[in-house]
């Protein structure tokens, strides 16, 4: 589904999730979480993808995913509440694959995911809210 | 021993200070009104008990001295410090003296400078006229402050020719050479002994000029901190045996750099002529190793230059090493890693640096391989590495300071990381700390609760049943420090999770919420960023899925043998010991051939600017002392050579370009100086839940109990000759009867 970006977008996240249609109930947009309607509320939301967090699988091709972030600045918030809420789950669901969590102070959170034949592709993290780091991750873990 | 003025100095209200290695007298933080005084006549406002030398040393005025340490009880018995005070009959002894209001203190009085230079004068008249000989020279402060205080002519002459004061020379073994006519009696070894190493065995016997500082008895003073002497004693009494007439301070270079001697990361000097390393002297780094070292850091420098790869090698048809030049190195390297492709695998020694492991892991990465490990292991359970605080020192070496309870489980680390050992011992001896053990009784040179060696002590522990947990949840800042060779346990998985959670029990009673309870002290100095970058902890993958290529990077430790290898697996070394050749054959019966197809000649920690993580999360480098010995070249740029080899060039070429790539790895990576700090406990712990692995029965167990187990650890301290004698000397204690 995501087979027309080759490369990642790295600063438009967000547009893309906005132009793309919903897809019609097929597996992958549900594991992923990205099958929602504007009309959603946050919360239905927020439940939805909570579930779908627990089925997020990785690709084969996938070798790693690292995440930075600050222990403490605003722009990294997202990313410790996707941590907090959402690690656990994946982490569960896809035991012993390595997702490095790098806590550095004053960096621009920013995660990074490693493919086969050492192929790197990151994406920033900048001010994004758990749910979009998870769509983020979810991204990327598919786009192998 | 010289005790009465710390007597005195215990009713002072400035107890941090002043308080010798007396346990159980510390001091309530009162505010007192603070008191104003004026040293050569610059007012100064400081605490009430503050002494008259730090006063002085606030406004930036020196007060010499030769028995005062910052660090070390107050002694009182050098009297180079008398100064002047205006209105007191007589001179007082500023390291001791507290200071009173309003007191006017002279520093460059004619009273101060006529005590100074008859002080100087006694010390002089029965010091021998050694300086051309002595090892001191250039770095006395004898010599100093006798150039900036004594006086202008002497009144000494022998016209009777009897001599001056003669002391016999004690043997007090490997390490440290005694001339103890040159001593002044500062005492400060004997402080420094009992306070911060531990081993009461210096000091005095005798008085006036008849007194002599030694053991009393023919024995050596043996500790894992011994050197730190050395560095203390300000006259050439005690100096370096293994650098007994090398060199001269003033024609030596000086590289600021760290220790990998053990996890803790010790910042050092090395100190270098002619391309070769003299000696290793400790670095001020209050976060770290204060200003001490251990003696493995201080004399195992002397392994660095014995038992080197200086070429590279290739096995030739009839299964020898023989020398080749690189470029045929490298190319038979990169056929051999081309051909297993996906199944090449490697594994990272204690020593190497992070530049080396990042550059491995994205070769093979590229290659298709993710079977990257560390010779030390750590549980991939539950979180695995993905979250640093699961195997960080999280609370730093300093924090321990703030302790009053510390666990200890499964370490010993008087010799794990002797610093760290110090630094509880400070903190047991100037704080109310008390310290539990679990694990096998060693000496660790305080006093602790022995709570057994038993798993099951574990269990109870980690479920509340035992009754140490009361202690436990009493403690408002306790501390558990794991130690990292439990790992290597069957059920490392099972003692991690254990821990884990009885962390985070306790952590719900901590009112302080930057306190971290959990704490891992590593053993070897690349393990923290080997799993920052993603290594894989322990070699069970590459026992699993044999390779048909194996990459040693300095893994010397026998982990993974020939017969965990197919037949045709060929084995490349990078590293900088022959240890892998002389060691490994040996250890599984196969005589003769060795264990590496090729090696290529790497550079030791002395001889590269490489990045090491200590075991509290902190990154640090290490500057190049001297060049690496004949072809041996520094170990990531040949790694670089081989990818292009390879045709699978990095993308790196020089250090800014892998120091780049390892911020792109890890930023905590390249900030150099700073340890960062990891959090999600909570989340470790919930996922260590789900670990399915029981504790074992077999009893927890520290390989390093006794001293003569410390010196010879690792490639460099194995090949080091200072290294061998000292566990010689310890075994030859062992049968006097002292």
């Amino acid at each position: 589904m995501y087979a027309g970006h080759a490369e990642l977008p790295t600063l438009e996240i967000q547009e893309v999730y906005e132009c793309r249609t919903p897809a019609g109930g097929g597996d992958t947009a549900c594991m992923v979480g990205v099958g929602f309607t504007e009309q959603q509320t946050s919360h239905q939301l927020c439940v939805q993808l909570n579930m779908a967090s627990k089925a997020i699988k990785f690709a084969p091709a996938l070798k790693e995913l690292r995440i930075h972030l600050c222990q403490k600045s605003e722009a990294s918030k997202g990313v410790r509440d996707f941590i907090e809420k959402y690690y656990v789950g994946i982490k569960q669901q896809n035991p012993k694959f390595p997702i490095l969590i790098r806590e550095c102070s004053g960096v621009q959170p920013r995660l990074w995911a490693r493919y086969e034949g050492g192929r790197e592709s990151s994406i920033p993290l900048t001010q994004l809210k758990a749910e979009d780091v998870l769509k983020n991750v979810s991204l990327m873990a598919q786009n192998a | 021993m010289l005790r009465a003025p710390l007597q005195k100095a215990l009713s002072l209200p400035n107890l941090r200070q002043l308080s010798p290695a007396l346990r159980g007298i510390s001091s309530t933080p009162v505010q007192l009104e603070k008191i104003e005084v004026f040293v050569d006549d610059k007012p100064v406002l400081v605490e009430p008990g503050t002494t008259v030398l730090q006063a002085a040393a606030m406004v930036g005025v020196e007060i010499p001295r030769f028995c005062y340490h910052e660090r070390l009880a107050v002694a009182g018995n050098c009297r180079m410090c008398l100064v002047e005070v205006e209105k007191s009959p007589k001179p007082v002894a500023a390291c001791a003296m507290p200071v009173m209001k309003g007191w006017r203190i002279k520093t460059n009085s004619d009273m101060t400078k006529k005590a100074r230079e008859g002080v100087m004068e006694f010390l002089l008249v029965n010091h021998p006229l050694d300086c051309p000989i002595c090892d001191q020279g250039g770095e006395c402060d004898l010599q100093d402050q006798s150039m900036a205080f004594g006086s202008d002519r002497s009144r000494f002459t022998d016209i009777q020719f009897d001599g001056k004061r003669a002391v016999e020379d004690k043997d007090v073994g490997p390490l440290i050479k005694t001339v103890m006519t040159r001593c002044i009696h500062c005492t400060r070894c004997i402080r420094f002994a009992s306070e911060v190493a531990g081993v009461d065995d210096l000091g005095t016997t005798g008085r006036g000029s008849d007194m002599q500082i030694g053991t009393y008895v023919e024995k050596f003073f043996l500790s894992e901190l011994s050197g730190n002497v050395i560095d203390l004693c300000p006259v050439g009494a005690l100096t370096s045996k293994p650098y007994a007439f090398t060199a001269r301070p003033w024609e030596t270079r000086k590289t600021e750099s760290v220790d990998v001697m053990d996890a803790l990361g010790s910042n050092i000097v090395v100190s270098t002529r002619t391309g070769e390393v003299l000696r290793i002297l400790p670095r001020l780094n209050e976060d770290v190793n204060e200003e001490w070292i251990s003696d493995k850091s201080r004399f195992s420098c002397d392994g660095l230059k014995r038992q080197r790869l200086v070429a590279p090698m290739l096995k030739n048809e009839n299964g020898e090493l023989v020398t080749v030049e690189w470029e045929d190195a490298l190319v038979g390297v990169g056929r051999a890693l081309l051909r297993a492709g996906e199944k090449s695998a490697a594994v990272a020694g204690g020593l190497a640096d992070a530049e080396a492991l990042v550059a491995l892991k994205d070769l093979l990465n590229r290659l298709g391989s993710e079977a990257l490990c560390t010779e030390h292991t750590f549980p991939q359970d539950g979180s695995g590495t993905d979250l640093r605080s699961s195997y960080l020192l999280n609370n730093k070496i300093a924090g321990i300071e703030d302790a009053d309870l510390i666990l200890l489980i499964g370490t010993n680390p008087r010799y794990e990381a002797p610093l760290l050992n110090a630094r509880i011992r400070k903190t047991w001896i100037h704080k109310e700390c008390d310290v539990a053990l679990l694990g096998p009784k060693v000496d660790l040179s305080y006093d602790y609760e022995h709570l057994g060696d038993d798993t099951t002590t574990l269990k109870k522990l980690a479920s509340g049943q035992h009754p140490f947990n009361k202690k436990l949840s009493a403690a408002k800042k306790p501390m558990i420090i794991l130690g990292g060779q439990q790992f290597g346990r069957q059920d490392a998985a099972a003692i991690l999770a254990a821990v884990q959670q009885l962390s985070q029990s306790l952590s719900s009673s901590i009112n302080d919420k930057e306190w971290k309870i959990l704490n891992v002290l590593q053993q070897v100095a690349s393990q923290v960023a080997a799993l920052d970058i993603g290594y894989k902890a322990g070699v069970s993958a590459i026992r699993e899925d044999p390779p048909q290529v194996l990459v040693l990077l300095g893994a010397d430790e026998g982990t993974i043998t020939r017969a965990d290898l197919p037949k045709d697996c060929f084995v490349v070394y990078i590293g900088k010991l022959s240890v892998t050749l002389n060691l490994l054959p040996g250890h599984h019966g196969d005589q003769g051939a060795s264990m590496a197809d090729a090696i290529l000649p790497g550079a030791t920690y002395t001889e590269k600017q490489g990045t090491y993580v200590n075991t509290e999360g902190r990154t640090q480098q290490t500057l190049a002392a001297v060049t690496p010995p004949g072809m041996a070249r520094v170990d990531w740029k040949i790694i670089r050579a081989l990818s292009e080899v390879l045709g699978e060039s990095l993308p790196y070429d020089n250090l800014n370009g892998i120091r780049q790539r390892l911020t792109e790895i890890a930023p905590h990576l390249t900030r150099y100086g700073s340890a960062e700090d990891a959090n999600y406990f909570v989340q470790a712990v919930e996922l260590s839940k789900t670990v399915k692995a029981q504790l074992a029965s077999t009893p927890l167990d520290v390989k390093l109990k006794e001293l003569q187990d410390f010196f010879m650890t690792d490639a460099i301290s194995r090949a080091s000759p200072t290294m061998a004698k000292c566990v010689q000397a310890v075994l030859k204690q062992k049968t006097s009867k002292y």
